[in-house]
């Protein structure tokens, strides 16, 4: 399992910044038509945490509603640093439901299969970009916890 | 002309014996009346060890955001505030619930399963912590007779009565299958 | 058109019995009387625009994204208004595509809570995708599905 490096919100959106078409749409934000100040106030508006293994990008950001729910993004793809971020946020969030929302045709929807998300949904013309709108693909894994 | 029949009014007590019918809101501007009435109460312990001589603008911050109106059968009888501890995903809250002088000890136990309910089916909760001082009669009664786990007594935290006195620990908790 | 700008005067329509920001909030009979309502804050800058149908309900346009031409939409109905509840949800696509000049217009629906998705499917929503355990709601993690309306041309 890589290790992966904890960004502050500044450090996430440079490194956003750098990952050029894969970063678009990463927790729904948009490096090429947004500034770093930008960048760094959406997510942390989301309370999302970014890190970063190797040269991937990898972030969630809670589920507020439902603690035990969190959003997934990543900006390759490679599954290696999702499965890594899948058990820090089992281990120490007692997470147990995932969701990615994924630009259709992006190459991080290979890294959430490998990781056995499925697809359960495709959101029509959700984003604007390069000339045209865009589907977002919704893809989720995990078990519903048990009621307590 | 005829007499006619008169039916005896509808009693507007609650009998003793029976819970009321709970009901709760924010704390608006026209509440803030009845509150501060609560808060005459020498052991009206919410939020505070000396409530009778608090501030008004003390007593409105003790309120804050979070605190929400209890009332039995329409009229307010106490306050209640669920407050989170500590990280989000692990589900801890802590209650704050206070009825006045005059509300019964069923009405106490009644609230509390009331709100823990009502709570619960809004969100998770794994662990439910309420505190009370040493010399708090009401909400130790409180406390035993909803059978919660005593955790122990954090002692010499509260100046009560010219001495240092403690705060007894008490929670119930909902273990997560998973 | 039956929608009007939100006043501090309509503040007692923005909480309601219904699970928090879903797209269309009736009042559900099974409520526990001590949980905590839905609630919608007033506005605070141009991502988000409240308007209210005068003493019936609201309709929330949050998180309105400018470049994807986007809103997420939440609708909040008093009880006792639901004869209104097909011409709100014209007015609801009509502002937000003519008024707003949106392409899009997306919402939360929990099955759980019933919703009326025979009034969400007249207005032109479908169903786009469902996530698991997304919400909290009856004392249990709940599905909540995305509906959408995409504006034609």
């Amino acid at each position: 399992m890589p290790e992966i490096q904890l960004l502050r919100a500044s450090a996430a959106a440079s490194g956003l910044r750098g990952a050029k078409a894969e970063g678009r749409g990463f927790l729904g934000v948009d490096p090429v038509t947004q500034n770093d100040a930008l960048l760094a106030r959406e997510l942390t508006r989301q309370g999302a945490q970014v890190y970063r293994a190797g040269d991937t990008l990898v972030g969630y950001a809670p589920n507020h509603e439902q603690p035990r729910q969190a959003f997934l993004a990543s900006t390759s793809a490679d599954p290696e640093p999702i499965r890594a971020v899948l058990a820090f946020l089992s281990t120490y969030q007692r997470c147990t439901s995932f969701v990615a929302m994924v630009p259709a045709g992006a190459e991080a929807a290979k890294a959430f299969a490998g990781c056995g998300f499925e697809q359960t949904g495709v959101l029509r013309d959700h984003r604007y970009q390069s000339g045209g709108y865009q589907d977002v693909l919704v893809l989720a894994k995990g078990e519903v916890p048990c009621p307590s | 002309m005829t007499p006619t029949a008169i039916s005896p009014a509808p009693s507007t007590k609650t009998p003793t014996g029976s819970a009321p019918g709970w009901s709760g809101r924010a704390f608006t501007d026209q509440d803030r009346d009845a509150v501060l009435a609560l808060f005459t109460e020498p052991d009206f312990y919410f939020r505070t060890w000396e409530p009778d001589t608090r501030s008004e603008r003390e007593i409105l911050e003790l309120v804050g955001d979070d605190t929400r109106m209890l009332l039995a059968d329409g009229q307010v009888v106490g306050l209640y505030a669920l407050e989170s501890e500590g990280s989000a995903h692990g589900c801890h809250y802590v209650l704050h619930l206070r009825l006045r002088a005059s509300a019964p000890l069923l009405w106490w136990t009644s609230a509390y399963h009331e709100i823990v309910r009502a709570a619960r089916w809004r969100h998770e909760i794994v662990r439910l912590a309420i505190r009370f001082a040493e010399f708090d009669e009401r909400g130790l009664r409180t406390a035993y007779a909803l059978g919660l786990t005593n955790e122990g007594t954090l002692s010499g935290v509260v100046v009560h009565d010219g001495r240092r006195q403690g705060k007894v620990f008490f929670s119930q908790i909902w273990k997560p299958e998973s | 058109m039956m929608l009007r700008g939100y006043r501090s005067g309509d503040h007692g329509l923005l909480n309601g019995p219904w699970p928090p920001g879903e797209l269309l909030g009736l009042p559900l009979a099974e409520w526990p009387a001590l949980a905590e309502p839905a609630s919608v804050r007033p506005p605070t800058d141009d991502s988000e625009e409240l308007c209210v149908v005068p003493g019936a309900g609201f309709v929330r346009y949050a998180e309105i994204d400018w470049v994807h031409r986007r809103a997420r939409v939440e609708i909040g109905l008093r009880p006792g208004h639901t004869e209104a509840l097909d011409l709100l949800m014209k007015s609801v696509t009509t502002h937000g595509f003519l008024g707003l000049n949106l392409h899009r217009l997306h919402g939360w629906v929990t099955p759980a809570a019933n919703p009326a998705t025979g009034a969400l499917e007249s207005a032109g929503f479908r169903r786009e995708a469902s996530v698991p355990g997304n919400t909290w709601f009856d004392g249990r993690p709940v599905e909540r599905e995305i509906w959408a309306v995409v504006r034609d041309a």
